[in-house]
């Protein structure tokens, strides 16, 4: 299990922090809503540990929405709200759905929803890699709907890193009305890790 | 008016982004905060001419911070340095009179374009 010192963390955090302020911005532009966010956390994976937030309810099914991360840095990251939560997301972005069958509904939500995340993630994962002078790809949005164990598990099994450590940053995002809460990830590889602390190093030694 | 800034965020990595955007500028001397506790002293203590303030923080946010700060007599020009930069938080510190917001990251050509403001 890969060690951290303070220091590290501390710049962990510091870039997280910016990333997901910037995903927040956008956020709150989609929805014309101000967000609260947290300070963002570390974990190391295995996934209970992300898991444990007590905003979390095992049982409920969310939304989340993925996009791989390769290239400079390997990882992937995801927008992860409450099932529920997708129509106020859909509405607010899209505005008043036209008569749908529930099928058809249940489709442009989830369209709606990978746009969002699409926004969100990219805007959060392009100012990190500029700042650390980083060149990724983000492969194109997915869309996954299931208890949030087995999201995660899908997940991290996809990302087929079996050989090395993953490290997860998050933060809580949250509508003022506290009417939507969502939660952002970026999860990285320990050898992505090291290449985040080696670029911020850079930036930091002037 | 003194050549003292004082930061106040609570990540060391971004205090030290900071001061490397002042590094080349030797006219000012930079005082680092890592909490509201200690901003509120060291601004007493040392009468800083500008505090640089992160938004988001734990117990306080910056905006908070400044008001207690105002509120104590503390008259130096407030800035807003943060990635948070949503309507709303702008909205709130320009109600308190903060004289900028410079988004994160920070950059050198950010600082200089402030202090030629001043």
């Amino acid at each position: 299990m890969m060690k951290l010192t303070a220091e590290q963390e501390d710049a962990l955090i510091e870039i997280g922090n910016i990333g997901m302020s910037k995903a927040a911005k956008q956020l709150s532009v989609l929805l014309n809503s101000p967000i609260k966010i947290t300070i963002p956390k570390i974990s190391f994976i295995p996934l209970k540990e992300i898991a444990q937030d007590e905003t979390f309810d095992l049982e409920q099914i969310y939304i989340l929405v993925s996009q791989r991360v390769g290239k400079d840095l390997e990882g992937c990251s995801a927008l992860v709200f409450r099932r529920e939560h997708a129509n106020i997301l859909t509405l607010a972005v899209i505005g008043v759905a036209p008569e749908f069958t529930q099928k058809e509904a249940r489709a442009y939500e989830q369209e709606a929803m990978l746009e969002i995340g699409n926004v969100i993630i990219t805007s959060c994962i392009s100012v990190i890699t500029k700042m650390v002078s980083q060149t990724v790809e983000l492969s194109l949005p997915i869309y996954n709907e299931d208890k949030l164990l087995d999201l995660l598990r899908e997940l991290f099994n996809s990302m087929n890193q079996s050989n090395q450590n993953l490290l997860a940053i998050s933060t809580k995002l949250e509508t003022q009305e506290d009417n939507l809460t969502g939660h952002l990830f970026l999860i990285l590889t320990e050898s992505s890790i090291n290449a985040l602390l080696e670029g911020i190093r850079k930036l930091t030694s002037g | 008016m003194n050549n003292k800034i004082l930061i106040v965020d609570d990540s060391a990595t971004a205090r030290k982004l900071f001061k490397i955007c002042l590094a080349e500028n030797a006219d000012y001397e930079v005082i680092e905060a890592n909490a509201w506790q200690p901003a509120i002293e060291l601004a007493k203590l040392h009468a800083p001419f500008l505090i640089f303030l992160d938004y988001n923080m734990p117990e306080k946010s910056g905006g908070e911070i400044a008001k207690l700060m105002q509120e104590q007599g503390i008259t130096a020009r407030f800035v807003l340095l943060t990635a948070n930069t949503q309507q709303s938080i702008i909205d709130e510190v320009t109600a308190l009179g903060f004289f900028d917001v410079i988004e994160k990251p920070v950059t050198v050509e950010h600082v200089k374009a402030l202090l030629d403001k001043l």
